[in-house]
């Protein structure tokens, strides 16, 4: 069973409801791909024993055999390649790495080159999984590919997405079993809310909303969500206890048992729900 | 000599368009005989490295001087590389009286090495492929 926790507007809570989900269930493994800023550690503290770095194909041009003919940049949908009149430049930030380029050169004057992105880090027993982008570099998908490739299949996975509904996002929650959307009962929430429903609900794979720092007003998410098909499966009411505790780098589970109970309920709720 | 000027308008009474890579459209033509063609930039939906399409249009359209607002780091690198030259428009004015500035020396050279450094750039810009 694999989960995808995300939100839409960032701070909400992701991080916290998926380390807790992935510290009670037995056998879970945390995977956290908000490869721009990834923090589960920070919570889960993992001895990290691999480090392998995630490396992307680029263009190099043979300028022997090059002849100025233009077709590579021609090719070339996200302009990656710029054709002078004594050599090619390429770009290898804009490069999507598709090998358009090299099918579309008649002289056959392109190769291929690695380049790092970003690295992917592990700990001993499996439990913990992180993808980390390389600072500077523009996309995270590739990173987010390669990480999930490193789950195991059979695994029960909880995967922590970027904030947003993004490329990076979409990567993220495709092929999960179960989409858990973490918000804040604020305007601000509501709106982003609105961006990751839509994708949501664009997968057709079941959902839940997690209510974090819940209070008296829940500027209308619960009806929102409702309307969407999408329940209030855990409301985690706003509280100084558990904003200290998480200062200090503690979840919610470590701090109460109660905590410990209703996230292994979710878990369990959640595997009934979509089948796995 | 054939010069280029980034127009929000489709003839010489159009006024500037600060843009390069996302600029409406192109006024190419030579400074000897004044007769400039319009050209639509076709790089202006571009998702990305729309800075880089244009300078490969300039490169195409064998232009040596390009009038514009600012370039982009992408666009500078390009057109470095092809030894062409940009200058600083005025934004406001039409195409033509910045072309007549040009001709009289009134145009500053833009600085394109200030463009890699300081900014926001994401990438390490363009290499020898």
């Amino acid at each position: 069973m694999k989960i995808a926790v995300l939100s839409g507007k960032g701070g909400t809570g992701k991080t916290t409801v998926a380390a807790c989900i992935a510290r009670v269930v037995p056998e879970c493994v945390y995977v956290d791909c908000d490869v721009e800023e990834p923090d589960g550690a920070l919570f889960l503290k993992p001895a990290i024993s691999e480090e392998t770095p995630v490396e992307v194909p680029v263009p190099v041009v043979a300028a022997d055999v090059c002849d100025l003919c233009g077709e590579c940049a021609a090719a070339c949908r996200f302009h990656a390649l710029a054709v002078l009149r004594d050599r090619v430049l390429v770009f290898p930030e804009l490069c999507h790495h598709c090998g358009a380029c090299m099918a579309a050169c008649p002289a056959r004057a392109m190769s291929e080159k690695m380049r790092r992105i970003g690295v992917i880090r592990s700990d001993a027993d499996g439990s913990f999984l992180e993808g980390r982008l390389d600072i500077g570099e523009p996309s995270g998908v590739p990173v987010i590919r390669a990480l999930k490739r490193h789950i195991p299949e059979t695994a029960t996975a909880v995967l922590d997405c970027a904030p947003g509904a993004a490329c990076t996002v979409s990567h993220t929650i495709d092929g999960c079993d179960y989409l858990l959307l973490v918000a804040e009962p604020t305007p601000f929430g509501r709106h982003d809310l609105e961006a990751v429903l839509t994708l949501a609900r664009e997968t057709g794979v079941p959902a839940g909303l997690v209510i974090n720092k819940a209070g008296p007003d829940d500027a209308g998410i619960r009806a929102l969500c409702r309307a969407a098909g999408v329940p209030t499966v855990l409301e985690i009411p706003f509280s100084r206890n558990i904003a200290e505790g998480y200062s200090r780098g503690y979840l919610p589970v470590d701090i109460g048992f109660h905590w410990r109970l209703a996230f292994r309920r979710l878990a369990a709720d959640i595997e009934g729900w979509c089948g796995a | 000599m054939r010069v280029a000027v980034s127009t929000e308008g489709s003839d010489l009474e159009g006024k500037l368009d600060p843009r390069f890579g996302r600029a409406a459209g192109f006024l190419i033509g030579d400074l000897e005989t004044m007769s400039f063609r319009y050209l639509d930039n076709a790089a202006l939906d571009a998702s990305g490295g729309a800075g880089i399409a244009a300078a490969q249009e300039m490169i195409r359209e064998h232009v040596e001087a390009v009038i514009t607002g600012h370039l982009g780091p992408n666009a500078s690198d390009v057109m470095k590389a092809a030894g062409i030259a940009a200058y600083a428009g005025v934004p406001g004015m039409s195409a033509g009286e910045n072309i007549r500035l040009y001709r009289e020396g009134g145009l500053a050279p833009m600085d394109m090495t200030s463009a890699r450094g300081g900014g926001q750039r994401h990438g390490r810009g363009g290499r020898d492929g």
